[in-house]
Formats: C-alpha cells, sequence, structure tokens
C-alpha cells in the first residue's frame, strides 16, 4: 500500500499491464515525448519504446479507428483522448464501430480497446473543454463506461478494462488527477458493475460516481453534524449499472439522491430515478433527486462556473428536502 | 345474466347479516370495487364491495332488514348487458328522472361514499379461503357466474368521533357521506401490563379534534384516497396499519405526507385511545340501550359457552423482575423498531408453553379434540361497546420482535377499523390482559370453541421472598380458564409451570 494519486495510479495500473501482457499498447496524442497533456503516460515511452507507446496525429477519428482495427487485430490497444470534449470526432468510430463490430459479426469479432479520456469543468476552461459526457457513452449499447472516483478504483479499474474483452470508456475527471489515496501495489482489480458503499447511513442514498463522490462525502459529514446520516454509494462503472446496490439501499433508507457532473436534463440522474422507480417505488418516501450541473454551456467566468457545477451546499440541500 | 349479490360470510361465526345502508340505489352504476353497502355482521360493521361492474338492477334486502349468509340481497347487471341499459332507463323512469345529465349527476353522487369511504379496503380473498378451509366450509357467495369467494371484499374503518346517526331530514346523500363507514371506536388500546402507560385524560373533546378529526370535518374535505399526496412508502406504511391517510397530516415537500408522518400519527392514536381508555361512555342512568349486533353476538357466545363449557380456574404467581429488565433492556439497545410490551412477551411465552401443552391448543367437538396444527393467539381488545378478538397466526413460528410488529399492527387496527375477516378468525387460545387497568386478579370466560383462556393482571410491586429474605418484587397474577372437558387441573397447572418458568427466565423467548 502507498499513498499515490490518482495520476500515478493510472500511470503504474498503465505500466503492470503493459509488462504483464505484450499486446497492450498505448497511443494518442502527446502520449510519448510529451508524457501525456495531464501526464498519465509520463515515463512509459523510455521504458517499453515508441512501439508500445505511440503519438499519433491529430485526428480522434484516426486513432480511434486505428485502435479498433488493432483490437479486431488481436491487440489490446489502450487510446488515450486528450479530453472527452475532442472525443466527438471520434463518436462514428466509437459508437458505429467499436460498440457494434462484436455484434455484426455475429461474435466471431471482439473489440478488446480501452478508450481513456480526461473530462470535467471547474478550471475555466469554457464551454467546448469543461464537459462531462459519460451519457453520451452509456446511452450506446455495446459500451463499457467505467468512471473512478479514487486512486485506488482508478488502477484497479484500468486493470480489468484492459483485460475486458468489451470497448471501455474510461473517463477520469480533471480535478482528480491530483488527489491522493492508498493504493495497493501490484495485482489490483475492481469487478465491473460492483459499487462501492463509502458510508453507510440510515436516512438517506446518496448515489453518485466521479469526482462528485468526493462532494457527496463532504456533505454526508456536514449532514451528520445535522442529525441527517446519509449513505454514500460510489457506482464506479455506469455500464454495467449496480442498481442492485442502489435498490438495496433506498430501501433501507427510503430517500434517493442521484449527484453528477453532467448536464441535468437527460443525463445519468434520470435513468438512475428511473430504475429506481422501477424498483423500488413503494419504498420511497420522496421523489429521487437530481443534482447535476446546470443545462447551460459552462461559463468561463469562474464565479458562474462554480454556479453552474453542482457543489457540496447543492447535495446538502437535495438531501435536507427529502428526509 | 342477472347477477345474484348474497349475504357474504364476512367471519367465520357469521350466520346472518344485517344491511344498515345501501350505498347504491337500483339503476346506480357499479364499478368493481365500489362500496355496496354497509353490512352488520356479529364481529363488525363491514363494507360489501362490488366485484364486478355494473348496474345495480333491484334491492331484495332493506336496510335495517337482517338475512342468513347466502340469502340473496340484491341483483345486478353486468355491464354493456342489454339489461343494464333496461335497468338504467327504468330506474331513470321511476325516480322521474329526466335527461342524461340527470342521470350522470345521480350517478356522481352515488359515487361519492366509495371514494370517501374505506381507504383501507382489505380484498377478503385470503380470508375466505382460509377461513373456509379451517371450517371445512364452501363459501361461495357467487358460485352462479364462477367467481369465487375471493371477489369479494370486505372493509371497515372507524371513526370514532362520529357516532350520532344524522339528524332527521338529514338527505340522504350527506348521510351516505357522512356515514359512510360506520363506527366503532376504540376504548381499549394496546395491551399492556404496566398501569403506569395510563395518562390523565385532558379535556376530551379539544383532545379528540386535535388527534381525530370529526367525520363532519372529515367529510367535507374528503378526496378519493388516491389524491392524497403521499410518499408511497407512507402510503404503504398507512395500508398495512390500516391508517385512513385522509387523517393523516403531511409534513414533506408541498405538505406530502411522508412515513414519517404516518409513524406520528400512529403514536398518537396509541396516545388517544390510552386517554379515552379513562373515561370511556359507560351508559345514562334509567335509560335503554338497544344491542348492537356485536354486543348481541357476545351476549349469545358468552351465555353458551359459560352453559356449555364446564369451565376450572388455575392462578399462577409470576415474578416480572426479569420480564421488566429485558423488556428495558430491549428498549435501551433500541435494536428493533417496535417497542416489546408485556403484552407482546406474554405471547411469546404462551406461545412457546402450549407447544408443550398442546391440549390446551384445541378444541372439544362432538366427543373428541381436535388439536390444531398451528399456535394462533387472540388478543382481546376492548373497541366501543364491545371486544374484537384479531389473530396473531402461527405465533409458534414468530420471533418476539415478529409477535410485536404483527400485535401492533392488529391492535392499532382496532382503533382504524378495516380488520380482514382472517384477523379475526381462526384463534386457538386466547389472552384477555387488563394489566394496563391495574387489576389483581381476574378470570375470563373460554372463547368458543377454544379450550382455554388465559386473564392477564398487573405487574405490581409486591413482596416476594428471596433468598430466605422477603423483599419488593414485580409479580403479575395469571388465571386460565380451561374446558373440563378437554383438560384436568393437573395439564393446567403445568402449563402455568412452564408459562411461569419461561416469564421468569425470558432470555428463553430470545433465542426462539
Amino acid at each position: 500500500m502507498a499513498q499515490i494519486s490518482y495520476r500515478e495510479a493510472l500511470n503504474q495500473a498503465i505500466k503492470e499491464e503493459m509488462d504483464r501482457d505484450e499486446r497492450v499498447f498505448i497511443m494518442g496524442e502527446e502520449v510519448g515525448y510529451f508524457g501525456g497533456a495531464f501526464k498519465v503516460t509520463d515515463g512509459l515511452l523510455a521504458i517499453f519504446g515508441e512501439k508500445r507507446v505511440r503519438d499519433t496525429p491529430i485526428s480522434e477519428l484516426t486513432l480511434v479507428g486505428a485502435g479498433v482495427g488493432a483490437a479486431m487485430g488481436g491487440l489490446r490497444p489502450v487510446v488515450e483522448l486528450m479530453t472527452v470534449n475532442f472525443g466527438l470526432l471520434a463518436m462514428d468510430q466509437i459508437v458505429n464501430h467499436a460498440a457494434k463490430i462484436h455484434y455484426m459479426f455475429g461474435g466471431q469479432a471482439k473489440v478488446p480497446l480501452v478508450i481513456r479520456a480526461p473530462q470535467g469543468g471547474g478550471h475555466q476552461l469554457g464551454a467546448q473543454h469543461s464537459q462531462s459526457l459519460e451519457e453520451y457513452f452509456v446511452h450506446c449499447p455495446g459500451l463499457r463506461v467505467v468512471i473512478p472516483a479514487t486512486p485506488a478504483d482508478a488502477k484497479g479499474l484500468f486493470k480489468t478494462a484492459v483485460r475486458d474483452d468489451n470497448p471501455v470508456i474510461f473517463l477520469e475527471h480533471e480535478s482528480l488527477y491530483g488527489m491522493k489515496g492508498e493504493v495497493a501495489d501490484g495485482e489490483h482489480l475492481v469487478p465491473f458493475g460492483q459499487a462501492n458503499v463509502l458510508r453507510a447511513g440510515s436516512d438517506a442514498t446518496i448515489v453518485s460516481y466521479s469526482k462528485c463522490v468526493n462532494d457527496a462525502l463532504k456533505a454526508a459529514e456536514a449532514l451528520e453534524e445535522r442529525g441527517v446520516d446519509a449513505e454514500v454509494i460510489d457506482l464506479r462503472t455506469l455500464n454495467p449499472l449496480d442498481i442492485d446496490t442502489i435498490v438495496e439501499s433506498v430501501k433501507k433508507t427510503g430517500a434517493a439522491i442521484v449527484v453528477y457532473e453532467g448536464w441535468r436534463t437527460g443525463g445519468a440522474g434520470a435513468e438512475i430515478a428511473a430504475q429506481i422507480y422501477e424498483a423500488a417505488f413503494d419504498s420511497l418516501d420522496a421523489p429521487v433527486q437530481r443534482v447535476a450541473s446546470m443545462d447551460v454551456p459552462m461559463p468561463y467566468n469562474r464565479h458562474l462556473e462554480a454556479a453552474a457545477l453542482p457543489s457540496v451546499e447543492d447535495i446538502i440541500r437535495a438531501v435536507e428536502h427529502v428526509v | 345474466m342477472a347477477g345474484e349479490i348474497t349475504m357474504p360470510k364476512l367471519s367465520d361465526t357469521m350466520e346472518e347479516g344485517k344491511i344498515l345502508h345501501w350505498l347504491k340505489r337500483p339503476g346506480d352504476a357499479v364499478r368493481r370495487g365500489d362500496a355496496l353497502a354497509e353490512v352488520e355482521t356479529d364481529k363488525a360493521d363491514m363494507v360489501l364491495e362490488s366485484f364486478e361492474d355494473g348496474v345495480l338492477t333491484e334491492i331484495k334486502l332493506k336496510e335495517g332488514e337482517s338475512a342468513p349468509v347466502g340469502t340473496v340481497i340484491a341483483l345486478m347487471a353486468p355491464a354493456g348487458s342489454g339489461a343494464e341499459q333496461a335497468a338504467r332507463v327504468q330506474a331513470q323512469a321511476e325516480s322521474g328522472g329526466g335527461g342524461p345529465g340527470e342521470a350522470a349527476d345521480q350517478h356522481g353522487k352515488a359515487e361519492r361514499p366509495s371514494a370517501t369511504g374505506p381507504v383501507s379496503a382489505v380484498r377478503a380473498a385470503a380470508a375466505h379461503s382460509i377461513a373456509g378451509r379451517e371450517l371445512g366450509e364452501k363459501l361461495e357467495p357467487q358460485a352462479a357466474d364462477g367467481k369465487t369467494p375471493a371477489e369479494f371484499s370486505i372493509a371497515a374503518q372507524a371513526q370514532p368521533e362520529h357516532e350520532t346517526e344524522p339528524a332527521a331530514g338529514t338527505s340522504r346523500e350527506q348521510q351516505r357521506e357522512t356515514d359512510t363507514i360506520r363506527v366503532h371506536a376504540v376504548l381499549g388500546g394496546r395491551p399492556s401490563a404496566m398501569p403506569s402507560v395510563i395518562i390523565a385524560p385532558p379535556p376530551e373533546t379539544e383532545d379528540a379534534a386535535r388527534t381525530y378529526p370529526d367525520a363532519s370535518e372529515a367529510g367535507a374535505e374528503a378526496k378519493p384516497a388516491h389524491r392524497y399526496k403521499a410518499s408511497p412508502l407512507a402510503r404503504r406504511a398507512a395500508e398495512e396499519a390500516g391508517v385512513d391517510l385522509a387523517h393523516v397530516r403531511g409534513s414533506g415537500p408541498d405538505g406530502r405526507i411522508t412515513k414519517r408522518d404516518v409513524d406520528k400519527f400512529l403514536r398518537e392514536q396509541q396516545l388517544f385511545r390510552r386517554r379515552r381508555l379513562v373515561s370511556p361512555r359507560e351508559g345514562t342512568l334509567g335509560s335503554r340501550e338497544e344491542m348492537s349486533k356485536m354486543r348481541q353476538t357476545i351476549a349469545q357466545r358468552m351465555a353458551s359457552s359459560k352453559r356449555e363449557i364446564p369451565h376450572f380456574y388455575v392462578t399462577a404467581e409470576i415474578d416480572m423482575e426479569e420480564a421488566v429488565r429485558l423488556k428495558e433492556s430491549l428498549e435501551a439497545a433500541e435494536l428493533f423498531d417496535e417497542d416489546i410490551t408485556y403484552n407482546d412477551i406474554v405471547v411469546k411465552a404462551c406461545a412457546l408453553a402450549l407447544l408443550r401443552y398442546p391440549r390446551l391448543n384445541a378444541s372439544y367437538e362432538n366427543g373428541g379434540l381436535n388439536i390444531y396444527p398451528d399456535v394462533n393467539i387472540g388478543i382481546a381488545v376492548a373497541i366501543e361497546d364491545g371486544l374484537v378478538v384479531p389473530v396473531l397466526r402461527e405465533c409458534q413460528r414468530l420471533s418476539l420482535p415478529e409477535i410485536a410488529r404483527a400485535a401492533h399492527r392488529l391492535v392499532a387496527k382496532a382503533s382504524q377499523g378495516g380488520f380482514t375477516s382472517v384477523e379475526l378468525s381462526g384463534g386457538t387460545f386466547t389472552i384477555s390482559n387488563m394489566g394496563m387497568l391495574g387489576v389483581e386478579h381476574f378470570a375470563a370466560v373460554i372463547n368458543p370453541p377454544q379450550a382455554a383462556i388465559l386473564a392477564v393482571s398487573a405487574i405490581k410491586d409486591r413482596p416476594v421472598v428471596r433468598k430466605g429474605q422477603i423483599v419488593i418484587g414485580k409479580t403479575m397474577m395469571v388465571t386460565i380458564s380451561c374446558d373440563h372437558r378437554i383438560v384436568d387441573g393437573v395439564v393446567a397447572g403445568r402449563f402455568l409451570q412452564e408459562l411461569k418458568r419461561f416469564l421468569e427466565n425470558p432470555a428463553s423467548l430470545l433465542l426462539q
């Protein structure tokens, strides 16, 4: 066990997987000589060389397409998108190819591809570079969507992603890279579809993932001082979604609050709320609450950006509204 | 095909029923689940609901009249049939009704009672089938068109503050609205062996108004149950406890009723009933009262019990020191949602003792002895002008917290109404607890066809001898009344010994 950052945990995971399996390689814009825009691949080029740590031209469609082809050909590529925002250029390869090939070839071909992408707001990067787009991928069958909130999960889920035979969208929140936490040395696998109950509570269930999990934990601590005992669940993966853990918790608490950084409308909260209603309607003492970003392009202005993003105070308010 | 509506068998001892009010009139459209009539049975006043859509064509049994179970009391034409159309036209003609507008209005009014009525309507499906099976009877209220008894529904609901009949001249519609379901107010609350729970009564009218809005107010504000803003969890909790959401004030967003509000309401009701307990209506000097159907049934059954069953009585004094400590420590641990009462503890101990002496869990029948497969313990609960004995089924399978949960739910229903007939039938042994009244000692009359009844008195500070010293202990007198045709004194004595052993070593009650 060591205290390392989310960034270091990912670097470690990539390195260990490349050590373990020579079919694993990484490619993307600036992943080699520059060490990645967020320095996640720092130092890998020196260890593995240009053949397995490949800098690519600035064309997301091309590099994801190359990844799909390499995966079909028997390799296990890890493609880094500089941010998820640029990944929109590669949507045809992701949605029409990566997600569908296994199905359309009757199971004869598979695409064991990992697409890593930083995302999220809060750094005054403007409307085009501050998005959280997990729902775009959750909406499309055939893709795994993995979205770790802690250094340990970043490592454990990444290693599982590399070994999964499905295309995996691996989303990293830019605000988390510096976050430190205990991470197991060496082999550490976190299975998909297994949510993590980070805090047990009896009054309300806060369901979250990625950076918002930390906000949810802070809110739960503040709520405890006000006599409200909130349970906090980190989903870890959105596809597969561990609805069983959510429902079990809601049956206990009678209230659910979904916290996520994407836009409120049509977001993960809508899907999760709907599934809660389907499975636990009679256990609910209040409507499921959504705490999310406002339905606006992200403002550049610092204060406006903070107002548009979900905050700890927003979570507290939502919980107090229903308990 | 005209459907015949027969007098349903709403309890296993019901032989005849009296129509208190028809809630529909000939020509009225009836939907499945609508309340057709209030029926007074030997146990409670219940609502007869329709099990199909159609039009009520004829009423054969008038209000205030009684008829044996199975008698045709009304006729109904199924929806969409020619008979339905004819019935409507005829009914309109008879009532002098003119255009369709008026007819619609009439239907609208007629449907109101069901809307204001039994929120806690409970399908009697299980009730009939189980009661029927146990008694070896075939219950076929509507065998003619292949419907099972399960298609009948009953509901009962108490409105303690509304006891008087509407004044003469009150229109029929008003009467229906305010009096949809009749009233058996509850005097006795949760049986408990501790007299200390009785709280001095504040001025009753004020108290009553606060804890239980009177029926006219409720009637005026009444909306169909599904219109109340209540969370799904609160709805479920209310249904399970037999609470009418009309009386619950919501504290959630926009006045939504939450589970917490239902829980609070139940607690208030509990308090309310305890307060009522000390000032029941005792009758007026120099007056004559007609006995209710329930009172008559009690009179008839108790007289026949004393006449036919050779009672004998055995009393034991039980040291409750440990049981008191157990109850307190369970409360302190806050492990269970329900507070465990002394009554729950006695029920559990009885269930265990009965398993060792099953002949007290039996009935004398035609020279033989039927020993029941399950221990179904009835708890006598006083209600206005009578008592009900809701039954805890299969007590031998229930843990103490399960008994507490089930018992409190049933006792709460005694005030709210809404018993299903299955909840009032099938008992194999009865407990009558007057501990809350502080009584020293009493003996109860056997509830036929059962073999025995246990009378539980208050836990009191009494001198006891421990290790050769006289100290102040907490003891409780229990008296078992037994049917001498079935058992002799020695069985009763051994049963009490066993009961005493469990109650004096109550940790054993938590293990099984």
